[in-house]
């Protein structure tokens, strides 16, 4: 067992059933560690996928921002073009010459 | 007598040019990260092998592994070695796949398979550890699954893979008391649970 740890007693059971598995593995080796078939081409193809995605939702974000951000450029535009107050006042009335 | 090591750890794994594949995988390289994919995985499945119970779960799992990896490929800076930091990640995926999954509350000698049962018995009755059965595999699984997910995963990394607990802190961000505590816990419960199936198992 762990030496960081106080050592149970030799004699006690999950002792030895660790024991017995460790032992189980080791007999059994290190077997078909290697990457099924197209495993690796299955995550490049699910990590591609998931840039792509992640891209175009980048590409919507920023153009819905840019729409926004157009609208109230024109919003203000129009509104700093509209006519002052003063010039839809009455025009003033028109004298009269007497003979 | 100790058993020797079985799971090499990160730092065992030779680094063999990692930053040059990381280069060219960041740059949207297909071969490279395929290349990346098939040089990490013989760690990564012996990390998913020893904390899971269903070897059925074991590619959905690894896969899970990959698709985080590349997913924070970005956010390694190389602070630690890559098969490090990808162990962190299996570790930590594998912790959340078992938190996932429902705790046995209880592990009776009618549940175990006759191979299972007499694996139990002659383990009990082995003097020694280097005396005890084999192929005790799917016991040893039964009996976890008695644990909650921290239980398990720590004793799954003290006395099945033999990690020091400096390690398992490395791997998990938990403590080292935290370890210590649950590992203690783990071991009494697990006693606790060996000595009613021995006493059931025995004839009345």
């Amino acid at each position: 067992m762990n030496s960081d740890l106080p050592t149970p007693p030799a004699d006690a059971p999950w002792e030895k059933v660790a024991a017995a598995t460790r032992a189980d593995r080791a007999a059994r080796g290190s077997a078909d560690e290697q990457a099924p078939f197209g495993f690796s081409t299955r995550i490049v193809a699910a990590w591609q996928e998931i840039r792509r995605n992640e891209r175009a939702a980048l590409w919507a974000k920023w153009s819905l921002r840019a729409a926004f951000c157009s609208m109230a450029i024109a919003a203000l535009v129009v509104a700093l073009q509209r006519p002052e107050r003063n010039d839809t006042a009455l025009l003033p009335l028109p004298a009269y010459e007497l003979p | 007598m100790r058993v020797k090591k079985m799971q090499p750890t990160p730092a065992d794994i030779p680094d063999a040019g990692w930053d040059d594949v990381l280069t060219r995988v960041r740059a949207g390289s297909e071969t490279a990260a395929r290349d990346l994919v098939d040089r990490l995985y013989p760690h990564v499945i012996r990390i998913v092998r020893s904390h899971l119970p269903r070897a059925a779960d074991e590619e959905d799992l690894s896969q899970e592994i990959f698709m985080k990896i590349f997913s924070r490929l970005d956010r390694f800076r190389g602070e630690v070695p890559l098969p490090h930091w990808v162990a962190r990640i299996a570790v930590n995926t594998c912790y959340d796949r078992l938190r996932r999954q429902k705790v046995r509350p209880e592990l009776r000698f009618a549940d175990l398979s006759e191979d299972e049962a007499d694996f139990l018995q002659a383990t009990m009755t082995a003097e020694t550890e280097e005396s005890a059965p084999r192929e005790g595999a799917g016991m040893v699984e039964k009996l976890l699954a008695t644990l909650n997910a921290t239980e398990q995963t720590v004793l799954r990394m003290l006395d099945l893979d033999q990690k020091s607990v400096k390690e398992i802190c490395d791997l998990t961000g938990w403590g080292a008391s935290k370890i210590k505590v649950t590992a203690m816990r783990a071991r009494r419960k697990l006693a606790e649970t060996l000595r009613k199936l021995e006493s059931s198992s025995q004839p009345a």
